[in-house]
Parts: C-alpha cells; sequence; structure tokens
C-alpha cells in the first residue's frame, strides 16, 4: 500500500505549550483516517504543520512520498481542504465561491466549469447557485464549505470538524458524501471529537491527547486494547454493601459500583455476561427495574488509556 | 487573472466597505455644499481684498511692503485695498470684519486673518513672496550683486502672478472638499486592511484556504493589491465627478495631474490598510478601529471639521502638516487646482510617494518579523 501522508517526529510548540508532542503517524492510500480526541488536544494544529499553513519546531512531514513545504505546489494541488468554520465570502454568491476556490488549484475556465458543476451537484446546491451564502442554511453552508474544498477533485482531503453545530440531517449527508469521496479514490483525513462519527466513517483512528498518540488502530483494534468488552447497567433502588461485593466477583467482572440508583458493572469480555449478572440479582432477592448494555466505545478507550472522559470535554 | 476579477468584484459587492469608501464622501460633501452653498457663491467672484498694515511697537513702518502692496494689480484692479494704522487699531478692524487681514510690519512680519480663504491664500503668497524678494535684495546688496538680484527678482514676480490665479477657484470652503477627498481616499485603507487578513493563514479560514492552495505569494499578493488599487480609483473618479458635475463644486484647474494624483492617493490609502494590518496583529474590530482612527484623525488635523486648523497647524508645527498623509493630500490638491503651484504640488506628491514606500517596507518588516516569530514558536495562537 501506498503511504500518502507520513509524519514522523513531529513537535509544535506555543511558547511554553507543547501543542504536538513527537507526533509519528502514516495514512495509506483510500483510507479515512480519524483524528480523534478533545478539543485543544493538538488535532487542528497536526493539520495546520500538514499543511504548512504554520511551522513546526521539528520533525518531517511527507505527502505523496514528497517532503511538505510551503513552496511545495505540486503536493498542495493534490490535497483538498475542508476547514472547520465555514471559510467562504459572503460577497461571492454559491456558483462563485466555488469556482474561486477552484481556480486557485484549476487557472483554466473550462476545464473548471464541469468540476464545479460536479462539485455542486455532489453536495446538493443545485438550487442555490446564485444564492450569497448569508441567504443559506446552518447546513446548506457546510455543504457549501465542502464543496470549496473538494472541487478541484483532491487525492487527499482533510476535513476539519466539518459537522460542528449541523443539525442530524444534514449531518448525515455530509458523512455520506466523505464516504462516496473516499468510494471515488480519496484518501480522507478526518478530525472531530465526535466519537459515533469517527466510528461511523474512519477505517482506522488516532486518539491524541496533549499531542501525542495515545493509540492507533481500527476501532476494533482499539476497543480490543482496553479491559472492558461490556458495560452493564442496572436500575436498582436498593443495593446492599453484600450484593455489590458478589457482582464484584462474578466471572468476567473486573469492575462494579453503585451510584444513585444505578449499579454499573464492566466485563472484560466473555458471553452472556448480561444474563449471569441478572441471575445473581434475581438469586440475591435483589428487585431492579431497566437493563443496559452496552458494547465498549471510543470513550471507554479514551478513558482507559488516558484516565478521563473524552466526552466531557468534547461537549 | 481571474483571481483579480474575483477581488475585484467582491471588493466592489461588500457593502459595508462601499458605503464607507464612497456613499459617506457623498454624503458628507452634499451636507457640506449644502451648508456652504451661499457663503461660496458670494466669493467666487475676485474682489479687492481690505488689508490693514501696521507696524510692530518701537519700529516704523515698513514703506516699501506697503508700495509693494499698493501696486499689485489684477487686470487694473488693485488686489488690496490697504490702510495703514497702528496695531489695535488693525486688529479692531480685523475684529469688525472690515479687513481680511493685518500685517504686522517688522523684522519678522505677521500676518493675522479674519477666516481662512481665498483671500487669506493670497495676502500669504503675497507676503511670502515679499519677503523672499527682501531676502535676495538684501543678499544681494551685501555682496554687490545687484544686477543679478533684479533678474531672479522679476522673475519671482512674474512666477508670483501666475500662481495666484492660474486657474484659481475662489471658493473659499474648497478645503472642506480638498480634506473630504483626502478622507475619501485614506478610506483605501479598508481594503488594504481586508487584504491582510486574508494574507495570514492563522487569521482567517479564508486565508487558510488560500495559503493551502498552490498559489505563489507575490502574484497574490500583487493581484490583491492592483483590486484594491482599482476599486479605490475608480470611487476617486466618482467622486471627482459627483463633485464637479453633481454637487458643482469648483475644484479650480482640473486636469491630468489631477487623474494621476488620484491613482498615486488611492495607493497610498491602500498601503495604510496593509500597514495596520500587518503592525497589528489583533482582532479584526480592534484593526479596524485603529485605522478609523488614525485615518479621521489625519483628517482632523488637515481642516475636515476645522477648516484653519491647517494654517493654525503650519504656525505651531510645521512638520506636523509635511507628514500627515491628509494634510500631504489635501495641500497637493490645493497646489495643483487652487495655487497652481507646481513645486508645493510636487513636493507633496514625493512625500506622499515616501510615505509609500515607507509603508510598503514597515508592512513586508512587519510581516516578516511575525512569520519568524511564529516559526520559533513563541507566538500564541
Amino acid at each position: 500500500m501506498e503511504t500518502v501522508v507520513k509524519i514522523e517526529n513531529l513537535v509544535k510548540r506555543y511558547a511554553e505549550l507543547v501543542a504536538v508532542d513527537h507526533m509519528n503517524l502514516s495514512i495509506e492510500r483510500g483510507e479515512v483516517f480519524g483524528l480523534l480526541g478533545p478539543n485543544g488536544s493538538g488535532k487542528s494544529t497536526i493539520l495546520n504543520c500538514l499543511l504548512s499553513l504554520t511551522h513546526f519546531d521539528k520533525g518531517e512531514i511527507s505527502i505523496f512520498g514528497e517532503k511538505m513545504r510551503a513552496d511545495n505546489y505540486a503536493v498542495k494541488g493534490r490535497i483538498g481542504v475542508v476547514l472547520q468554520n465555514v471559510a467562504v465570502f459572503n460577497e461571492l454568491t454559491v456558483y462563485e465561491n466555488i469556482d474561486y476556490f477552484c481556480s486557485l488549484y484549476i487557472k483554466d475556465k473550462k476545464m473548471r466549469k464541469p468540476l464545479v458543476e460536479e462539485a455542486i451537484a455532489f453536495v446538493g446546491l443545485e438550487d442555490f447557485v446564485k444564492f450569497y451564502p448569508k441567504k443559506l442554511s446552518g447546513g446548506l453552508l457546510r455543504r457549501l464549505n465542502i464543496a470549496c474544498g473538494i472541487a478541484h477533485k483532491p487525492e487527499l482531503i482533510i476535513f476539519d470538524e466539518p459537522t460542528v453545530a449541523v443539525d442530524p440531517q444534514s449531518r448525515n449527508k455530509i458523512l455520506e458524501g466523505i464516504m462516496e469521496l473516499n468510494r471515488q479514490g480519496a484518501t480522507v483525513i478526518y478530525t472531530s471529537h465526535y466519537m459515533e462519527e469517527v466510528e461511523q466513517i474512519c477505517s482506522r483512528i488516532a486518539i491524541i491527547d496533549k499531542g501525542q498518540t495515545v493509540a492507533i488502530g481500527t476501532k476494533e483494534e482499539l476497543k480490543s486494547m482496553i479491559q472492558t468488552g461490556e458495560t452493564i447497567r442496572v436500575e436498582i433502588p436498593e443495593l446492599t454493601e453484600e450484593v455489590l461485593g458478589g457482582l464484584q466477583k462474578l466471572s468476567h467482572v473486573f469492575s462494579a459500583e453503585y451510584k444513585e440508583g444505578l449499579a454499573t458493572i464492566k466485563c472484560s469480555g466473555g458471553r452472556h455476561n448480561v444474563l449471569h449478572v441478572l441471575e445473581y440479582l434475581n438469586n440475591s432477592g435483589t428487585s431492579f427495574g431497566r437493563v443496559f448494555a452496552e458494547q465498549p466505545t471510543l470513550n471507554d478507550v479514551f478513558l482507559e488509556i488516558t484516565g478521563k472522559e473524552l466526552r466531557d470535554e468534547a461537549r | 487573472m481571474i483571481y483579480y476579477f474575483y477581488r475585484v468584484k467582491r471588493m466592489f459587492r461588500n457593502r459595508i466597505l462601499f458605503f464607507w469608501s464612497i456613499i459617506f464622501p457623498m454624503a458628507l460633501a452634499t451636507l457640506f455644499k449644502m451648508a456652504f452653498s451661499s457663503v461660496t457663491e458670494k466669493d467666487w467672484a475676485f474682489e479687492t481684498i481690505p488689508v490693514a498694515v501696521a507696524a510692530e511697537e518701537g519700529t516704523k513702518p515698513d514703506e516699501m511692503l506697503i508700495s509693494f502692496l499698493e501696486n499689485m494689480k489684477n487686470e487694473g484692479t488693485a488686489f488690496f485695498e490697504i490702510t495703514e494704522t497702528d496695531r489695535a487699531d488693525a486688529e479692531e478692524l480685523l475684529r469688525k470684519k472690515s479687513v481680511t487681514a493685518v500685517i504686522i510690519t517688522g523684522e519678522e512680519p505677521v500676518v493675522f486673518f479674519r477666516e481662512n480663504g481665498l483671500s487669506a491664500t493670497i495676502v500669504k503668497t503675497v507676503l511670502d513672496g515679499y519677503l523672499q524678494s527682501r531676502e535676495i535684495i538684501m543678499d544681494a546688496a551685501a555682496q554687490g550683486k545687484m544686477a543679478e538680484a533684479a533678474l531672479a527678482l522679476s522673475k519671482d514676480v512674474q512666477t508670483l502672478s501666475v500662481r495666484t490665479f492660474k486657474g484659481a477657484s475662489g471658493d473659499p470652503m474648497i478645503q472642506y472638499f480638498q480634506a473630504l477627498l483626502a478622507m475619501a481616499s485614506l478610506y483605501g485603507a479598508m481594503y488594504g486592511l481586508l487584504n491582510t487578513r486574508e494574507l495570514n493563514p492563522l487569521q482567517s479560514d479564508e486565508a487558510a484556504r488560500r495559503v493551502a492552495a498552490p498559489m505563489r505569494k507575490v502574484p497574490t499578493v500583487l493581484a490583491d493589491v492592483a483590486a484594491a488599487f482599482t476599486i479605490q480609483y475608480v470611487q476617486f473618479l466618482i467622486l471627482i465627478a459627483y463633485y464637479t458635475f453633481i454637487l458643482r463644486i469648483n475644484f479650480g484647474a482640473v486636469n491630468g495631474w489631477l487623474f494621476l494624483s488620484g491613482a498615486v492617493y488611492s495607493l497610498f490609502g491602500v498601503l495604510i490598510g496593509y500597514f495596520v494590518g500587518s503592525v497589528v496583529r489583533k482582532s479584526d474590530n480592534v484593526q479596524q478601529a485603529v485605522m478609523m482612527s488614525t485615518v479621521m484623525f489625519s483628517c482632523f488635523l488637515a481642516g475636515l471639521m476645522m477648516g484653519n486648523i491647517r494654517i493654525e497647524i503650519e504656525l505651531a508645527a510645521p512638520w506636523v502638516n509635511r507628514i500627515n498623509p491628509a494634510t500631504l493630500i489635501a495641500n497637493s490638491l490645493h497646489a495643483l487646482c487652487v495655487m497652481g503651484d507646481m513645486k508645493k504640488y510636487a513636493v507633496c506628491m514625493i512625500s506622499i510617494l515616501v510615505w509609500c514606500a515607507v509603508l510598503v517596507f514597515g508592512s513586508v518588516s512587519a510581516l516578516a518579523l511575525y512569520q519568524r516569530h511564529d516559526r520559533k514558536g513563541a507566538k500564541n495562537e
């Protein structure tokens, strides 16, 4: 497989703050690679370094086998960028915005025209080509933002949190679009602090914290790195210490907690864990209400590795 | 080229910039015109200027000056109606508006005006000419070169008479419109400022998108400057047309030099914006506040709000008038269109061009400095 992006020993400091700390990363052609981490973890800084938008202190970045520099225009021409904030011009119409940003990559108007039209169709903005951005809803604006970044048909597309503040319908449309671009051959780097999205579309994920890669792999590989195989939550009005101790001793259970009428039991894999837990509660004469069983999430992975909640910091 | 055209299109469609750079100066000019119309019409025709001449206490009256002033004529009409009196009386006459100016003779003659305007300008110019001539004669007498002095003097007197009336506008309120035109030109800074915001990828997402694209820096910046200049210059021409044909403001001698000057003023304004954007690395609002307050203060010193402030500054701190951007523009317009004084015009224009060079150097240096700062990792994002 061809390596599209290679980051070696990357260090970026802002005064005393180390934003990226000796990071190594390799992204292969055809991947949808997710960078997952809470706000301030260094995701956007990594992208800024990758795109030569900012200087870095140490390390090397190669893209398409070439060293990435601010003046490497050949490489830049093969990259598309969709930034976190909508970066379009209010004075230009939808069509003009896409044409303008496409013109930064493709000078020939005749070549550009079909590409612009294709991008408009891709994001479903055919009915809005003459609209100015101020007249568009948040979701449509996000789609315009994407069209501006992909119209020139880049081989590598970087999406920096493209679904922030987007309604669920537009979010799904955006995620489907990204998957479609990937199917058409583009390699995608996708940063987000929404783990559900990353789980949904990324073939490989790097979990970032404090500018470091704390874990990397497919979602299955990441989940297998942690002890938690299944989390069971049971509503119990009253639970004695004795019963809680008994729960902790069940096979595959490695932790059991009781708080505010809810028992949280974490199991390290195994089968029929829910059945075993409920059998034990029945046998001990403990009455219980609703039962929830969850497979481990990337938040569990983040929690176990870093000792803090990804979700809490992210939202 | 596509890049340049889109830039022009964007700037043209920017309603806020459009308002400030063209609608606002037009509206202000219309208000000025309405407020000043009665005054200007009255003063357009040339009339003999009443001047009181008094000797400084303890000195004799300067008979040579009085004779010089009395003999100055324009097509048979005397320039000045001279009243010889003492200082107290002269000041009383000025207060009662019986005279336009009071000249106190002595070793260093001083002139006081009732109000600013063409009459005051004529008195000041004639007095300056007289003093220069006197200097030449005294030097020549000391060196025994009276013949050369006479020749130099005759040339100077000719220049003086041409300078005073060539295409002159008799509108005493013209200085407000000149200051207004200076303000409109300096509002080009808004376009320059807008451009700098799209240069730094850490300052705006649009800039990030541009920098991430395979665009070479120098052509991009040049296209930006060219677009800002185009818009600003077109607006300058529209303003001149509006002032001349709609408001019927008599600018005096409007010729090719004015259009060339407009191009320089437009570039000057745009470069001020670049300089503010490059040096002040703060939020959009802070940059705009700095830029607007700088421009308005400069225009205030040029006489936009107080007509005679330029003369006051000239007397108290003349160097301010030599470096203040709006004053340089207003003075060059005055020299070109009212006075026909090409020497003074050239000095003003050279000063503006020097300013332009300083602004380019300052902007490039500031950008390079910040870039180095960023490279060292010492900058907070």
